[in-house]
């Protein structure tokens, strides 16, 4: 999913510098400790560490508890989803379409070239 | 009318190769022109494990056609590696898998879907889920054909 994620970002109207990827949420945590990230694009189901794990460490960081999320994810339960954008994290259900991804990050970010 | 369990995988699966790999169902009069026996078999496969308030796997195998259309779709590469293939189709099955299973888990409960891996063709999924209750399905899209066997336990 990776691939399609930054086939999408490039293709997008999305205004960025680099894309950091990592396998799963240790590695995710890990990348944060060495770059400056301005968004997280976050699956739920991961090995070693899930993303909803990996959140509650981004989230009890003094440094990263502000950085925007989109959660990208199969997840269909109407309450979990809710929960999510309480939060204040977008949410994109899998299968997703390039303009939804761009409309979700746009939206959270008001980010645009 | 019910839907069976089989029919809602299989509109599962159908999305999930529109949005993603934009790839079509065949229409009824392009199925009854199709010469089942002139399809080749599957190449490889991708399971899913999932467990929680359902247990079970879900493995896909599309032929080599199907295969090649969907790094080619989904990635933008027409020469796609065997790597690129391979995370291209685990990427179908995770999706599907997670879209399937809340019918099996009742009660608002949760299923973990656990990362997908590559199997090969020939893989006999049965071993492994001896006893568990067993879907079926082909679906013939635009671009290929896939079989798909679900495994589950009710939640």
């Amino acid at each position: 999913m990776r691939v399609v994620i930054r086939q999408t970002l490039d293709r997008s109207k999305l205004d960025y510098d680099e894309i950091f990827e990592a396998e799963n949420g240790k590695e995710g945590l890990e990348v944060l400790d060495n770059h400056k990230v301005d968004l997280l694009l976050v699956d739920i189901y991961m090995p070693v560490m899930d993303g909803m794990e990996m959140l509650d460490h981004v989230r009890d960081h003094p440094d990263h508890h502000d950085i925007p999320v989109v959660i990208i994810s199969t997840e269909n339960d109407e309450k979990r989803i809710d929960a999510i954008v309480r939060r204040g994290m977008g949410f994109v259900h899998k299968p997703f379409t390039r303009d939804l991804l761009e409309d979700r990050i746009v939206k959270l970010t008001g980010d645009e070239k | 009318m019910t839907r069976t369990i089989a029919d809602q995988i299989r509109d599962i699966t159908y999305e999930t190769f529109e949005i993603t790999c934009y790839m079509f169902p065949l229409d009824e009069w392009e199925l009854e022109d199709l010469d089942i026996e002139e399809i080749e078999d599957p190449v490889t496969g991708a399971m899913v494990r999932f467990d929680g308030a359902s247990e079970g796997g879900l493995m896909i195998r599309p032929n080599e056609e199907l295969l090649k259309a969907i790094a080619s779709n989904m990635l933008g590469e027409d020469e796609a590696t065997v790597e690129q293939k391979d995370g291209a189709l685990c990427e179908i099955a995770n999706i599907i898998c997670g879209n399937t299973v809340p019918i099996f888990a009742k009660d608002d409960k949760i299923c973990y879907i656990r990362p997908p891996f590559i199997v090969e063709a020939n893989y006999d999924p049965e071993k492994e889920f001896e006893g568990y209750k067993h879907e079926t399905l082909r679906v013939f899209l635009d671009e290929g054909v896939a079989e798909i066997d679900i495994y589950y336990s009710t939640g």
